[in-house]
């Protein structure tokens, strides 16, 4: 009797130290003591089951950064380093990948840091299309410097090599020909973009006006190439 | 020939009598329905979390049932129960180890193919992209359990270990196996020349099982050969397999077989 009676008491106070301990517990910040391992030891420890460690990961960190508008230094390699871990646990799930890179550079104004993670990403998956185009989008707009023409021609070469026309709900194909035509310094380029434009519109004055343009452009492109 | 097909009828019947058959299918059906919880969650793919808790369930039980069954032959292989048999019934100890070979085979079987199955209908309900290449991902889930199983019986065999360190020495090569891809990448980019080495070598050495997982390309929906990932793997479970069989066997035929009194 004494012995259940003892029993019943643990277990009580099993229950109430468990309820104590859950409730206070913050469930987002134990993961901060995991980031100092190395990333491929996530890989190694989660075995079969890192594609869903993945997952988990991500739905995590996804509410974690977008608590603060801005951030300090260490919070950005904090969350360089967890999303290094992420593209580690499952290298195809680029989704991750290009919402933080977007986060770094467009939000948090950390152009390399964000172009380092995208690296790293690429390192794995060199010939993925998203990667790439994200890359391509950033070294010509976000660039505070100026941008390495081989670089943006090797990106745009691939990109073209794959002919993705979509990626989502973005149009990519015309954006890679744009690219390669300004910086190959194509004449042409203006030319047949005004001629695409004719094909679809139906109103005869705009139709006229494009006309007109397209005769100077040519006038001037016979003239440049004679003098040249 | 009969002979071989009297013993894996007889041993695998023993196997999946047990009750831990049932228990793990019952399981596995309670995981997919759990999974469901989850079919919504958008995570940037479609379907992801959803396909990867149910492939995780599954390598995870397939892997789980293949170590349990082994554990069973070596435990009753071990007290004597089943060492006896062929000095008693005059069969070939090549017989004799081909057919505890092909037990493993031939006693998950049926629970592979209830995961394959359900997995099947599951998919085809929800109209998933990639079903062909998920099945595919299950049979080398199912391939790569069975290789684990095997290992587990040939470092028995080998060492003449307890039924427990084999099973060890199998998980350990498991684990070391899954993860040479990545240490491969790793030492590439990162460390020196000398550790380089050494990872090439343990790569030599132990069984590549991470040829077995081809999970985050059919999570995502990535472009990637399938039938030829399919073709390779299925071809180096083959060649590992037949090795890890002959290592058997002539070790097992140069071993007195003493059944213990207890």
């Amino acid at each position: 009797m004494i012995h259940r009676i003892i029993i019943i008491i643990l277990l009580t106070l099993f229950f109430f130290f468990n309820m104590k301990f859950l409730t206070e517990r913050e469930y987002i910040k134990p993961l901060d003591e995991l980031y100092n391992l190395n990333p491929t030891t996530y890989k190694i420890g989660t075995n079969l089951y890192s594609s869903f460690f993945a997952d988990k990961f991500w739905l995590i960190s996804s509410n974690v950064n977008e608590k603060k508008l801005k951030k300090t230094e260490e919070e950005i390699k904090k969350i360089k380093k967890g999303y290094l871990i992420l593209n580690s646990l499952d290298k195809n799930f680029v989704q991750p990948i290009i919402y933080a890179v977007a986060y770094l550079i467009i939000n948090q104004n950390h152009y390399q840091e964000g172009m380092n993670l995208l690296n790293e990403a690429l390192k794995k998956s060199p010939k993925n299309s998203k990667l790439l185009f994200q890359k391509l989008i950033y070294i010509t707009t976000y660039n505070p410097k100026k941008p390495d023409i081989k670089e943006v021609m090797r990106i745009a070469k691939e990109l073209y090599k794959q002919n993705i026309i979509y990626i989502g709900r973005l149009k990519v194909s015309d954006f890679v020909a744009e690219t390669i035509d300004y910086y190959t310094k194509n004449k042409n380029s203006k030319i047949d973009n005004l001629k695409r434009l004719l094909k679809f519109t139906k109103n005869e004055e705009i139709q006229n006006d494009i006309k007109e343009i397209l005769k100077q452009y040519e006038k001037n492109k016979t003239e440049g190439d004679n003098n040249e | 020939m009969k002979n071989i097909k009297a013993l894996t009828k007889f041993l695998s019947l023993v196997l999946i009598k047990q009750k831990a058959t049932l228990f793990f299918v019952l399981l596995s059906i309670l995981g997919i329905g759990i999974s469901f919880l989850f079919i919504n969650t958008n995570i940037g793919v479609e379907h992801k979390l959803f396909k990867d808790i149910i492939l995780s369930m599954n390598s995870l039980f397939l892997h789980f049932i293949s170590i349990f069954f082994t554990f069973l032959i070596l435990e009753k292989f071990k007290q004597g129960s089943i060492s006896i048999l062929p000095l008693s019934l005059n069969i070939k100890r090549s017989e004799y180890t081909i057919s505890l070979f092909l037990t493993m085979i031939i006693s998950t079987i049926g629970i592979f193919l209830s995961f394959f199955i359900i997995d099947a209908v599951v998919l085809y309900l929800i109209e998933a992209k990639q079903i062909l290449p998920f099945l595919l991902q299950v049979i080398l889930y199912y391939l790569s359990s069975i290789l684990l199983s095997y290992i587990i019986l040939t470092s028995f065999y080998l060492l003449s270990a307890s039924p427990i360190k084999a099973i060890m020495i199998g998980i350990i090569t498991f684990i070391v196996g899954n993860s040479i891809d990545e240490l491969i990448f790793y030492y590439k980019n990162v460390k020196s020349d000398f550790s380089k080495q050494i990872i090439d070598y343990i790569s030599y050495l132990f069984p590549n099982f991470s040829l077995f997982d081809i999970q985050t390309y059919v999570v995502n929906n990535t472009n990637v050969n399938f039938t030829k990932i399919g073709i390779e793997s299925s071809l180096y479970f083959l060649i590992l397999s037949i090795i890890l069989i002959y290592i058997s066997y002539f070790k097992f035929k140069s071993t007195k077989v003493i059944p213990n009194d207890s």
